[in-house]
């Protein structure tokens, strides 16, 4: 009798077995649709801004063939990777995907976004003349073009006006020193009673702005084939130190101890939004939220340490066409129309961002809120850097991320963190 | 007041100290859900606010996707519920009760259950639930709840088990088959258990993370816990967070814990005795 | 109560039989589930940790390379995870028996508003861990309420889930205050101690102690092993609070779980993934048989009062 119950456990189990077996061998894709017949969904990360942009363009597009119709799905950052991976691999890629320079790779070297080359050969289109080729060649991974560059943008430095105005300190501008901003750091740093009510700026781990200010001062993650750690290199670790010393050693901003002080989740931007700081290193996406609570500021290229260096990275998106998605065609034809100038307008209208399209800038400038000005940045337009980025880059950022968090919060010093961050992009980088 | 009260003053004391570290971090939550302003940054927090915003409780369902995430958790709970307590108490029936060849290692198969964590299963089920094209549905998330669980199956087996059998003999005599016992005797008998595991599926299922977290890709598919957690998020993209009504969400997912369990909590002592007979 | 309607002439099965075949029909949900969410997994969660696997690409066979790597590989993260995790578990799961025992057995007593001071120790055991979170963050901030009272008493008190050092200490308090669990499960067992048994001692002599060495925690004790091997499995598979605490950034709160799910679900590894989790269950089933063996010689069942 136990016998026969324990054989017949092994033949449901092998079935079950056998069923997961045939189900894994049937997961073709096969087309369905056509380019102007279809119901496609485009995943996205960001504000309500932004869903409200892409949603925009998307529906500008179902206006002109209204066959086709878009869903914009907003995915919290945090979990984006994730997420997106697991939708394509759950057969219900979205047929639309939003990359940037970090996540494009590797979803690229997996095979999970199309390689868009062929598609752009035939349809005989140009890039270099929509946008900048700097912007083109962050999105190709071994010759192979797998996103349409969408948003542009970079790094960029915000500043209060107000408290400045009220410090009586000169405005961030164009081709400032390293010593220049610490100094004004420190004039707009208040301290009350022992406790800082103002900070001159905020900083934190935040790996962008890790990687720009690092890269001021010549140091860059990885060496430049890719291939190995360079963040043990002197000029990482004085950026390093020099960033941090902000915090630890002026004073000037809040430490990350001090961040938690201000509740879960609060960062750099949250506290330049309550106006609790002077100064912050951040994306052009803050615009409208900053504009929303009413601040008077102004953006400006960051300090740089030596103008040889580099001191903005390149940020934006890029669209890209799931390689599972069963309307590929579709969601081809709608990327095309996204990447037109036509298509960006909408990312002016709403102040979302920078569009790629060179034609847009101007119009994008003047659709600044009152008081915000670009001048200073565009004269500085050649302190940005794109960073290319192995397939590994999800893993390795996140690393990165963990190694130098000891040497935020005081754990370890700067020798220490990138030491061990070293040892881990080897082996990461040699596939373990 | 008598001496006897007198000598347990100590005992008070201590209860009174270890309730205020329970109580008062729960009403610093309340009050914070009914701050007007988003920004909660003084310090030390005030246990009450200068003025209460009950509007907070309105704003979540207007202003924020809470209430769509409060749905998606009910059509979750409810079924996972249902099929835990259905389950359970088939199994337990059958364990405590029904003689048959192999019961004994069926028993042991299901204390080994016990051992084997979620996580250790995780990547073949998430690869199963893929292939069924069951990704950013709620079927990863209730389904496997239809089975029963090891835990519950336990705990209804030890349960039964105390029952008199008379009562079967009786049914029995009656003409009552396998399933009328289990449906006039067991059921009836073995409440406290049945409402004890219905409350520990609720309990897992409501506060449920990690199995949203990998199988819901869709925002307007999430149950409040992972969709609060979004929203405490928000701060990466440039926004900050409302933290008021992210406090107010944070009751939300509370309260209907906090009533489960006092109305149930005299099954929760019943049902939890049973485990006192526990013999491994 | 219905009369059946069958006559029980009619059936022709020997009743051996119906029984075994009701047992199976009973069971048919539960077997099903066994087969379906635990044996068939878990064959495949070891198949799977010989393979590498990005879920896009068919799965390569590797061997035993995955554990090599996770288990001696140059910046594995593996022994970093399984330390953070053991010192989690080592200092939560005793403090957590020893609390629950001592507030139970305050709860015990004849005092007045017991069902109240019950059910404000069980109410934080009820609230989602997310919503724990939010709320300790607030309470555990370097100038937090926490500190705030540590400073009374001169303490300086650390960043709490914040700095590295510090933040499994951070978790482990959340632990703590969620004790309420445990707290029922040796209160219905207390109020199953018969009262004679007490009285007997206390006619002999004995002292409050006396009685809860030979008394209380004999009989305590098969709730003991229950709560001690349920706090290490739930120990050792801790993943929300250190996720919504530090996203896995903080790597003094990398456990065994969060390693596992970046792995699988945030760098596409699988086969890697899988064979942290079959190391993660045999640790689970070595540690829980020691405990069960080791418990032969303090679990008393009913009858063996010493």
């Amino acid at each position: 009798m136990k016998r026969r119950a324990a054989l017949r456990a092994t033949a449901v189990m092998v079935a079950a077995a056998v069923g997961i077996g045939l189900a894994a061998c049937g997961s073709d894709t096969e087309q369905q649709g056509s380019a102007d017949q279809a119901d496609l969904v485009m995943s996205i990360w960001g504000s309500t801004n932004d869903t409200k942009t892409y949603q925009e363009r998307a529906d500008a597009y179902t206006a002109a063939h209204p066959g086709v119709k878009v869903t914009v799905k907003n995915i919290p950052i945090e979990n984006y990777d994730q997420q997106v991976d697991t939708m394509i691999a759950g057969g219900s890629s979205p047929d639309i995907i939003l990359v940037d320079s970090t996540r494009g790779p590797a979803l690229a070297s997996r095979g999970a976004i199309l390689d868009l080359t062929p598609k752009i050969q035939s349809a005989g289109l140009k890039l270099e003349d929509t946008v900048d080729a700097n912007r083109i060649t962050g999105y190709n991974l071994k010759g192979k073009q797998f996103a349409l560059p969408d948003r542009g943008g970079n790094l960029v430095f915000y500043y209060n006006r107000t408290m400045f105005e009220k410090a009586n300190v000169p405005l961030p501008k164009a081709g400032w020193t390293w010593d220049e901003f610490t100094d004004a750091a420190r004039k707009l740093t208040i301290v009350q009673g022992g406790k800082t009510t103002q900070y001159g700026v905020a900083i934190d781990n935040w790996p962008q702005a890790v990687e720009s200010v690092t890269r001021s001062f010549g140091g860059t993650i990885l060496t430049e084939g890719l291939d190995g750690p360079a963040i043990d290199s002197p000029q990482f670790r004085t950026g390093l130190q020099t960033y941090n010393d902000l915090a630890t050693k002026l004073k000037v901003s809040p430490t990350l101890q001090d961040y938690a002080d201000f509740g879960q989740n609060v960062n750099r931007d949250a506290l330049f939004a309550q106006g609790k700081t002077a100064m912050i290193w951040a994306g052009l996406w803050d615009i409208p939220d900053f504009v929303k609570q009413g601040l008077s500021f102004g953006i400006a290229p960051p300090p740089s340490p030596d103008p040889v260096n580099p001191t903005m990275m390149a940020f934006g998106t890029g669209l890209a066409v799931g390689s599972r998605s069963k309307q590929q065609d579709a969601a081809w034809e709608v990327v095309r129309y996204m990447f037109s100038v036509d298509g960006q307008k909408p990312i002016v209208a709403n102040q979302q961002d920078v569009p790629s399209a060179k034609a847009l800038i101007p119009e994008w400038e003047k659709a600044l809120p009152q008081g915000v000005s670009y001048a200073e940045l565009t004269k500085a337009s050649n302190q940005v850097f794109s960073a290319p980025r192995p397939p590994q880059a999800n893993q390795i950022a996140k690393q990165v991320e963990q190694d130098l968090y000891p040497f935020f919060t005081g754990g370890a010093t700067v020798e220490e963190a990138t030491s061990t961050a070293a040892s881990h992009i080897k082996a990461v980088l040699a596939g373990s | 007041m008598g001496p006897r009260f007198v000598r347990r003053i100590p005992v008070y004391v201590v209860l009174l100290f270890g309730t205020a570290l329970m109580v008062l971090p729960l009403l610093w939550m309340v009050s914070t859900s009914l701050a007007s302003t988003k920004y909660v940054t003084t310090f030390p927090p005030k246990l009450f606010p200068d003025s209460f915003a009950f509007a907070n409780y309105g704003r979540i369902f207007s202003d924020t996707d809470l209430g769509r995430y409060l749905f998606n958790s009910v059509v979750i709970v409810i079924p996972s519920m249902i099929g835990q307590v259905v389950a359970s108490s088939f199994a337990g029936y059958a364990l405590a009760r029904l003689r048959a060849p192999g019961r004994r290692i069926w028993f042991v198969v299901t204390l080994a259950t016990l051992m084997i964590p979620y996580e250790a299963t995780i990547v073949p089920t998430f690869v199963t639930f893929q292939y069924l094209g069951w990704i950013n549905t709620f079927w990863p998330l209730i389904v496997p709840q239809l089975f029963g669980s090891g835990y519950s199956i336990f705990l209804m087996r030890q349960f039964i088990m105390q029952i008199p059998t008379e009562y079967d003999e009786a049914a029995r005599l009656d003409g009552l088959g396998y399933f009328g016992i289990w449906r006039r005797i067991i059921v009836p008998l073995s409440v406290p258990a049945l409402a004890t595991v219905a409350i520990f599926t609720f309990t897992f299922q409501w506060g449920n993370f990690l199995g949203p977290l990998i199988y819901i890709n869709d925002p307007d598919k999430y149950p409040l816990a992972l969709g609060l957690y979004a929203m405490t998020q928000t701060s990466n993209v440039g926004q900050t967070p409302d933290w008021n009504l992210i406090m107010a969400g944070g009751m939300l997912l509370t309260v209907p814990m906090v009533m489960v369990y006092f109305f149930g909590q005299r099954f929760l002592y019943e049902g939890g005795n049973a485990l006192g007979q526990i013999r491994v | 109560m219905a009369r059946s309607r069958r006559s029980p002439v009619r059936r022709p099965w020997s009743n051996r039989t119906r029984e075994t075949v009701a047992f199976y029909l009973f069971m048919l949900p539960w077997i099903v589930g066994i087969l379906a969410l635990y044996a068939v997994p878990l064959v495949a969660s070891v198949v799977l940790s010989f393979t590498n696997w990005d879920l896009f690409q068919p799965p390569q066979w590797v061997g035993l390379r995955n554990y090599a790597s996770l288990l001696t590989g140059e910046g594995s993260n593996f022994w970093l995870a399984l330390r953070n995790t053991a010192y989690y578990a080592a200092i939560l799961v005793p403090v957590n028996l020893a609390l629950s025992i001592a507030f139970a057995m305050l709860l015990n007593q004849p005092i007045v508003l017991r069902r109240w001071f019950r059910t404000a120790f069980y109410l934080p055991s009820t609230i989602p861990i997310v919503a724990v979170v939010m709320l300790w963050s607030w309470l555990l901030a370097p100038s937090g309420i926490v500190n705030s009272l540590l400073s009374v008493v001169g303490v300086d008190g650390p960043a709490w889930l914040v700095d590295p050092d510090r933040v499994k200490d951070g978790l482990i308090i959340m632990g703590v205050w969620q004790l309420g669990g445990g707290v029922v499960l040796f209160l219905a067992a207390l109020q199953g101690i018969p009262r004679y048994l007490y009285e007997a001692t206390t006619i002999d002599g004995a002292g409050p102690w006396r009685q809860f060495r030979s008394i209380t925690v004999p009989m305590l004790s098969p709730i003991i092993l229950f709560n001690l091997i349920n706090g290490i499995i739930g120990a050792l598979q801790v993943f929300t609070q250190v996720y919504v605490v530090t996203q896995g950034h903080n790597a003094g709160a990398l456990m065994m779980v969060p390693f596992l799910y970046e792995n699988a679900f945030e760098f596409n590894k699988m086969g890697y993934a899988s064979a942290i989790a079959v190391l993660l269950f045999v640790m689970i089933m070595l540690l829980t048989l020691v405990i069960l063996r080791w418990s032969r010689r303090w679990v008393h069942y009913e009858g063996e009062v010493s």
